[in-house]
């Protein structure tokens, strides 16, 4: 996937979803809780929302029609840079660099007691995310 | 004004010890003119009439002398320490770093979150019971600069006087079960006596500090029986509101920043009362219901009106004189005239800058524009939110707290050297009387 180039015209449900579904994302992914609801941005576009099932991730386009617990927000060439990864720990190394450079933002939509019951604390502490 | 009383002030800001000298030397002392101590007699309460019920023990005293109120000049002279006017504050903040937070540039000599003024003082002695709130206008940078000055504290305290009730709080010592004011305050309320109850509205400055947390520090306020943002989450997104905090967090915090300023404020009186040679005693810890005049069988207390939510009074203030920020209350008749309450107040710190010469055109949008209009929307929304759900704001505590007092009164110096080793009364406690009333 290391090609992707995002434009007006991608499809960007079909990115996220090859992002957040593949193995990797699963991997990075695996100690949030079933149910956890993402809503995914891509500069000021509500781009999709992702629904973590029991084996994976349910991806809608558009809004979630329900109140997320999360709202990933990308910038940029951040979706393309975080697919080039390859590993658990490159995933890791990267997406703490783009959140270091804001690239990517999530604004978590439930106080931290809640996002701890949903296994964001776990999630964190897999990929060396701040705020844990 | 009396040329003794002058000479009084002058020796007050020119003649009484240094800071660290007072630090030395300040205690609580308690027995005042007039006060018993475990006589082992019955005694009437001379405000309340309630009977006094002292058993006998080892330091038991009744003193010879009648009570001796506290005199104008040292009343105004306590308040003005305790928070009265002393100049303009720095607005040494940045421009582009929430300025626009501060909501007076007018000072008093304690400090306060965004100067919000939240805590006002309310005393009660042998005259009745007063409010002390002078003036917000100043007139120069540091106002008691010289001897020329020093009258303003007499002024400030004559024109800045309310007046709440004809009579002394209805509370003492005898008030039970359970010594709701303290086992320790036997002579609490005495005639002759001055009790000073700074009383805090928490909710002025919640209100004020949303917009700060909103535009500057991207907090998302949430609820905290559900976790999901108050409404807020329209603008949960980058560069908006990021970080979650919890309502019940929030006032915390605002309860707290209130405490410290009463804190502050009674710390002052303590000093000013080591300076002149009074005695003074702090105290806390007791029934905050029964003061404010939630308790009205056992005693009307403050008289503060209130709205009992959930099993909760949340204390709202005094009509016309001491009207709280907190919902819903018979003065705010909804959010949006509540808000913008809050924002006439921030407006009129306008009227009076720190900053020399003309004030830098950025400057001044920086505080006109001060809040954004989304954070003004952001506010309305997380107070109705509030308010629909939980029928009240703030949702977790009062609106008003009262929770620190300090009594101060002229001594009975016999009870001390009965009693205890020498040293408890400075010369300056000794000849108080020569001092400041001859």
């Amino acid at each position: 996937m290391g090609n992707v180039v995002i434009n007006d015209n991608s499809d960007l449900k079909k990115t996220l979803e090859q992002l957040w579904t593949r193995p990797l994302g699963l991997e990075a992914t695996q100690d949030l809780h079933e149910g956890v609801l993402l809503e995914q941005y891509y500069e000021n576009t509500f781009v999709a929302h992702a629904r973590k099932t029991a084996d994976g991730w349910e991806v809608g386009e558009g809004k979630s029609p329900k109140l997320p617990t999360m709202r990933i927000f990308y910038s940029g060439d951040s979706l393309d840079r975080l697919m080039e990864t390859t590993d658990l720990e490159g995933f890791a190394n990267r997406l703490q660099d783009m959140i270091g450079d804001r690239n990517i933002v999530f604004i978590p939509l439930r106080s931290p007691e809640k996002l701890g019951e949903a296994g964001f604390a776990e999630f964190a502490e897999r990929l060396g995310l701040p705020g844990k | 004004m009396d040329e003794r009383d002058l000479q009084r002030l002058k020796h007050a800001f020119e003649r009484t010890p240094t800071l660290f000298q007072l630090l030395s030397t300040a205690r609580s002392r308690r027995v005042g003119l007039g006060y018993s101590l475990e006589s082992g007699r019955p005694e009437t309460h001379g405000v309340t009439g309630r009977k006094l019920d002292s058993r006998h023990g080892p330091l038991n005293f009744s003193s010879a002398r009648p009570p001796e109120p506290l005199s104008e000049l040292e009343t105004a002279l306590l308040c003005w320490a305790a928070c009265g006017p002393n100049g303009l504050v720095a607005g040494d903040i940045a421009a582009t770093h929430d300025l626009g937070a501060l909501m007076t540039f007018a000072g008093r000599t304690i400090p306060a979150a965004a100067n919000d003024w939240c805590v006002d003082l309310i005393f009660t002695n042998d005259e009745g019971t007063f409010l002390y709130r002078p003036t917000q206008v100043r007139s120069k940078i540091v106002e008691i600069e010289s001897e020329a000055d020093y009258p303003k504290v007499i002024q400030w305290f004559r024109e800045g006087v309310v007046q709440i009730s004809p009579k002394r709080l209805d509370l003492d010592w005898t008030i039970s079960p359970g010594r709701p004011m303290g086992v320790w305050q036997y002579n609490l309320n005495r005639p002759g006596s001055t009790w000073f109850l700074p009383v805090a509205d928490i909710a002025k400055g919640m209100i004020n500090l949303y917009f700060s947390v909103f535009e500057h520090m991207q907090w998302l306020i949430t609820d905290d029986e559900t976790g999901q943002p108050c409404g807020l989450a329209e603008w949960a997104r980058p560069g908006r509101l990021e970080l979650p905090i919890t309502q019940r967090t929030y006032e915390e915090t605002m309860l707290h920043m209130a405490d410290y300023q009463q804190a502050m404020l009674i710390q002052n009186l303590r000093l000013a009362a080591e300076a002149l040679g009074l005695g003074c005693w702090i105290f806390g810890g007791f029934c905050e219901d029964l003061v404010l005049g939630g308790f009205r069988p056992l005693a009307k207390g403050l008289r503060f009106r209130y709205k009992t939510i959930d099993g909760r009074r949340n204390y709202l203030g005094l009509p016309e004189v001491l009207e709280g920020f907190g919902l819903p209350s018979p003065w705010n008749k909804s959010v949006d005239e509540l808000v913008a309450r809050v924002l006439t107040a921030k407006k009129q710190a306008l009227a009076q800058l720190p900053y020399q010469g003309e004030v830098k055109p950025e400057v001044l949008k920086v505080l006109e524009d001060s809040p954004a209009d989304w954070c003004i929307q952001a506010v309305k929304t997380v107070l109705q939110y509030l308010l629909d759900k939980y029928k009240k704001f703030p949702v977790h505590y009062s609106t008003f707290h009262s929770n620190l007092h300090a009594q101060v009164h002229h001594l009975d110096p016999d009870f001390y050297d009965r009693y205890l080793k020498p040293g408890y009364l400075t010369p300056r406690h000794r000849r108080h009387f020569d001092d400041w009333h001859k």
